[in-house]
């Protein structure tokens, strides 16, 4: 074994930051997609199908931008279970706008938006100035907007007949304006581009700056003077921006505000990020990583289905994956920093 | 760590290559709108019946509550992706399905509908339940059993689905019309939860000593009534009609 090294030494010999990834581990978190989708479709001819890779696009869609917005919020240090029936509420609110109140799509479609980020907002309020722990701020909100979304929604689903082109917004095809055979809805766009987006601000903002520092080491990050309570709401509207994207994406893509719709869906969009090496401890992320785990979660669900596995096993093999995934990049992780 | 990762992934890759093996008998995906109900349990249990008598391979599956209209979306997706012979399906919405199901005529796979079936011309056959006439005929029955005058009380097991609506407005409707001296004291939302029903319809018995009659919308809120009716001692006094089929009941 190595000799016994003092503290100085390890701290010398670990000039990376903790929130950078390496590009070895990248190519390692693609290589864990790259071996399902093989192994998927060695095991049936129909996976690796054009129609059924958008399929799989499609699914990720929504989950994928929930995960992004949440990738923040774990990464400095909290959690937001609220993201599903936030994503709801967003959704009815903007189906109330445009469909109720007959107002144009584009201001539903803010109106969506800023409802996930008040949401948000009042989530990092509770938990920074009222210093609840974000589990159960989060799981309060997620109460209150699962009910808020079903008053404000009658009871009942809203749809978007009389305007065909919001549900045009989500699956029209740009790409097959420029590319006649290949119809992938703009759905997927957007998901890449709030994954652009995301990136974006993680890294290359005082905002995604400030998330990190939280999520290492809050109490530092205070008594250098910056306005700690500040941020967190900042970094709580942000996860609730994203469910408000999610919720008007959801609403686009089944042409209908479903109230009832969202509660659950924050599990997946947690796994996703943690899947995708964002520890739940905090001060660890990636945007490409939590893109590689939304991916995993619809492409095992996809894969599964192809394979006509029966739905209470897909459950079994489903939980059993994401255990293996965490650990295995708990252990990527270890040998990395060991290295 | 590369060597130890690769001999297992091959080893499963080799197994599934070998798991799917060609299949003569024709294939079938069934979509339900649900899964874990006892009803739709049973309506697998049929499905499967048919399939052995018929040599049929089929699969049987629905999203987890009536409202995530998106995974039944995305399991019709993965049906399609397996070029099926047939697919039979229950919409939970149906304009949503309609891109898919036109891939499926497309692809010259019929659709078959069943329960509510789904609300176009796809479909070359529905075998569906109109959830308002028959929930309505749950009114006349329940009047006819009470003496026609008196106060009933309705569980229903979703408020926004299609199912819940119908069942509960088709219920409420044809009291109203044809059954005036009956008042409907509450209408309740158990999610079609068992538990939840028992404790909400327990509730209703106990504000309502001189209740008559009960509705459960669906096989959850069903069981529901009759346990808070078995548990508040008040068989005999209170008639529960129930919609869908458990073993329970």
């Amino acid at each position: 074994m190595a000799p016994p090294i003092t503290h100085t030494d390890r701290a010398a010999s670990r000039p990376r930051r903790a929130g950078r990834t390496s590009a070895v581990q990248t190519v390692l978190a693609f290589g864990a997609l790259i071996v399902m989708g093989v192994v998927f479709s060695i095991a049936s001819p129909n996976f690796f199908q054009f129609d059924n890779v958008v399929g799989i696009l499609l699914a990720t869609a929504v989950n994928g931008v929930l995960a992004l917005g949440v990738t923040f919020v774990i990464i400095a240090g909290g959690i937001d279970l609220s993201i599903g029936t936030v994503m709801s509420l967003s959704a009815v609110m903007t189906g109330i706008v445009i469909t109720n109140w007959q107002l144009p799509i584009p201001l539903g479609i803010a109106a969506g938006l800023a409802t996930g980020a008040v949401a948000g907002a009042i989530n990092g309020v509770i938990i920074a100035r009222l210093a609840l722990p974000p589990f159960i701020a989060t799981l309060g909100t997620l109460s209150v907007a699962k009910g808020l979304a079903l008053i404000t929604s009658g009871l009942r689903p809203i749809y978007f007949t009389d305007t065909p082109s919001f549900n045009e917004l989500a699956m029209g095809s740009l790409i097959a304006k420029l590319h006649p055979s290949l119809e992938i809805p703009n759905l997927v766009l957007f998901l890449f581009g709030a994954a652009v987006v995301a990136g974006f601000a993680l890294n290359r903002t005082i905002l995604g700056r400030y998330t990190f520092a939280l999520g290492s080491n809050e109490e530092a990050t205070r008594l250098s003077g910056v306005p700690v309570a500040g941020w967190k709401i900042a970094v709580y509207a942000v996860s609730g921006l994203f469910a408000g994207l999610a919720g008007v994406l959801i609403a686009a893509r089944l042409d209908s505000a479903q109230p009832s719709l969202g509660f659950g869906y924050e599990l997946d969009a947690i796994a996703a990020a943690v899947i995708g090496g964002t520890s739940l401890r905090g001060g660890t992320g990636t945007i490409l990583g939590t893109v590689i785990g939304a991916f995993v979660i619809s492409i095992l669900a996809n894969g599964l289905r192809i394979l006509s596995v029966s739905q209470e096993w897909q459950m079994v093999v489903t939980g059993v994956i994401v255990i293996l995934a965490v650990y295995l990049d708990i252990v990527r992780r270890r040998t990395q920093e060991h290295a | 760590m590369k060597p130890t990762t690769l001999f297992p992934i091959a080893v499963v890759c080799a197994a599934l290559a070998t798991v799917h093996l060609a299949h003569a008998e024709p294939y079938i995906p069934v979509i339900s709108k649900g899964f874990q109900h006892q009803f739709w349990q049973a309506v697998k249990l049929g499905a499967e019946r048919a399939a052995k008598e018929f040599q049929v391979r089929i699969t049987f599956e629905g999203p987890e509550s009536e409202s995530q209209v998106d995974k039944q979306l995305e399991m019709l997706q993965a049906a399609l992706a397996k070029r099926p012979q047939a697919i039979c399906l229950a919409a939970l919405d149906t304009k949503a399905v309609i891109p898919l199901l036109r891939k499926a005529q497309a692809a010259r796979i019929p659709v078959i509908g069943f329960d509510s079936g789904v609300d176009s011309d796809i479909p070359v056959a529905t075998a569906a339940t109109d959830n308002l006439t028959a929930a309505g005929f749950a009114a006349d029955k329940l009047a006819q059993l009470i003496g026609d005058a008196g106060e009933v009380a309705v569980i229903v097991h979703d408020q926004t689905s299609r199912t819940g609506i119908d069942r509960r407005d088709g219920f409420l409707g044809r009291m109203k019309a044809k059954h005036p001296k009956i008042t409907v004291v509450d209408v309740q939302y158990g999610g079609g939860d068992q538990l939840k029903s028992t404790d909400l319809a327990k509730a209703i018995l106990q504000a309502h000593p001189g209740i008559k009659g009960m509705f459960g919308a669906n096989e959850g809120s069903a069981v529901g009534v009759l346990n808070a009716v078995k548990e508040l001692k008040r068989q005999g006094k209170v008639v529960v009609i129930g919609y869908d089929a458990g073993k329970q009941q």
